[in-house]
């Protein structure tokens, strides 16, 4: 009897050891981030910085950048709406990029509002170079970039990608460099946080949209807010302005040591 | 002892027939007892099954007379809640002024048309059923600004949550009369106000200028005819 006990037991243990080895590499798959639909979300939270003083320094590209919405029909297409917004931002320094259209207004260099013709053409293609909703909702980081490049080298440009995310953060030094030579970055990002700030005479308000899923999004400009007290200077905060892909609020400003951040990069293109 | 049995028996034989009446009193007043007891208890079931059933019915009566007003009352269940996952968009060919002329109604509008250098006009509609406008957006780009306007029929039932994101403590203003709540941020403001049955959003996509955004939305009431 207790033999037979013996062997139930090296059985069960060979069946379990088994099945998770079944298990494993399945789980590796299923572990690869997949960016799609995100709904974002006001919340009635805000953060409040009160300060004797403080200094901002605000910068963005030159004319600012495309902020564009999903079309109808495309499902999970945040790839797809950041890969047009970075379409457009180049057109304006790479002519013919969306052939027949230009992104901006040659009288002052803003970039255009979303239309209804091209922009959707554009966010259409970059939606199949990337295949999204192929290999699972949505598309993934791989999937994007070399959607992105295929859709520039389709047109005789080169496009690359250099990494601005250091350790947790990103580099802050990196992206005001990319900012100042009018360069967009794009981001990957799971479930958090962008803010839009107001001013008071004695504190900002940070108020809170949370995207609640993974999420690309471009970056297209850079805030930093010293604050300063009767003790001298307590906080540095640091941002990225963002275009969100969102109706709701279409830009707003993403913290660079936010702890959702999956990767980031500045995008050149030549 | 004895003695007295024989006495007891001597006296019982003596006196048999009346103890033998007496026995049967004594039977009869028992069982009547105990016909009279088993009626009791059956009255006293009787009134605890009354009892209980009066008390059933005033617990039921007390929880419907408290839940019966919180669920017939409208509850956030009876809002349509409106967001990026059940309306789309799709840019139309015909203006915001074209819309509101349609409607019959008095719609304000931004005269920006001749002057302008872009004018995109969006309809946002129910995915569920595509013919439901749930409201017209105009986007339009004049003298360097972008300023994005949306028009909805005010509906209590009807939140749409694209526009209505929570500004925390919004300042107003009074512009013709009329109260216009903002929040004004480091590069923009959203406006919002209600005029004649209708809700609208101007937000100002690249200025948080008080004085151009009020004298845009001033300009919005020489629209009404």
């Amino acid at each position: 009897m207790k033999k037979l006990k013996y062997v139930a037991l090296i059985l069960v243990l060979i069946a379990g050891v088994t099945l998770f080895g079944a298990w494993s590499p399945i789980q590796a798959e299923e572990t690869e981030i997949r960016y799609a639909d995100a709904p974002i979300v006001s919340s009635i939270a805000s953060e409040t910085i009160y300060y004797t003083s403080k200094e901002m320094t605000l910068v963005q590209t030159a004319g600012g950048a495309p902020t564009y919405t999903a079309t109808a029909n495309l499902t999970n297409s945040c790839g797809a709406v950041a890969g047009s917004e970075i379409v457009a931002f180049y057109d304006k320094y790479y002519p013919e990029l969306i052939p027949g259209w230009d992104s901006y207004y040659t009288s002052n260099g803003k970039y255009r509002i979303q239309e209804g013709t091209y922009v959707p053409a554009v966010m259409k293609e970059l939606y199949t170079l990337m295949q999204t909703n192929v290999n699972g909702s949505g598309t993934s980081e791989a999937e994007f970039k070399s959607g992105l490049q295929t859709y520039f080298s389709n047109r005789n440009y080169s496009l690359s990608y250099q990494n601005v995310k250091s350790g947790s953060s990103m580099n802050f030094d990196a992206c005001k460099a990319a900012v100042d030579a009018n360069k967009v970055m794009v981001l990957f990002i799971t479930p958090g946080n962008v803010y839009n700030i107001s001013e008071e005479s004695d504190h900002d308000v940070f108020d809170i949209y949370t995207i609640t899923g993974n999420h690309i999004m471009i970056a297209f400009g850079y805030l930093e807010m010293k604050y300063y007290n009767a003790s001298g200077l307590f906080l540095t905060e640091r941002f990225v302005k963002v275009a969100t892909g969102h109706p709701m609020t279409t830009t707003g400003y993403y913290r660079i040591n936010s702890s959702n951040l999956e990767a980031a990069y500045i995008v050149n293109v030549g | 002892m004895v003695e007295k049995d024989k006495e007891v028996l001597q006296i019982e034989e003596k006196y048999k027939d009346e103890f033998d009446s007496l026995y049967d009193r004594i039977h009869v007043q028992v069982e009547e007892n105990i016909v009279k007891q088993a009626q009791l208890r059956k009255k006293r079931k009787q009134l605890s099954i009354r009892l209980s059933s009066i008390a059933v019915a005033l617990v039921l009566v007390i929880s419907l007379s408290v839940v019966l007003p919180i669920v017939l009352q409208p509850s956030d269940d009876t809002i349509l809640r409106y967001n990026d996952m059940n309306i789309q968009s799709e840019v139309v060919d015909y203006t915001l002024k074209d819309y509101i002329q349609s409607l019959g109604d008095h719609v304000l509008y931004l005269d920006w048309y001749e002057t302008a250098d872009d004018c995109i006009t969006t309809r946002y509609y129910d995915v569920e059923n595509t013919k439901t406008t749930v409201f017209m957006q105009e986007k339009i780009f004049n003298e360097g600004y972008t300023v994005e306007i949306s028009v909805l029929k005010k509906d209590d039932k009807i939140i749409v949550e694209t526009l209505e994101t929570d500004w925390g403590e919004p300042k107003s203003i009074k512009i013709n009369d009329v109260e216009v709540l903002y929040k004004s941020y480091i590069d923009k403001c959203n406006t919002k106000f209600v005029y004649e049955g209708y809700t609208y959003y101007l937000y100002f996509l690249d200025t948080a200028d008080m004085d151009f955004i009020t004298a845009t939305i001033e300009s919005m009431f020489n629209t009404v005819e």
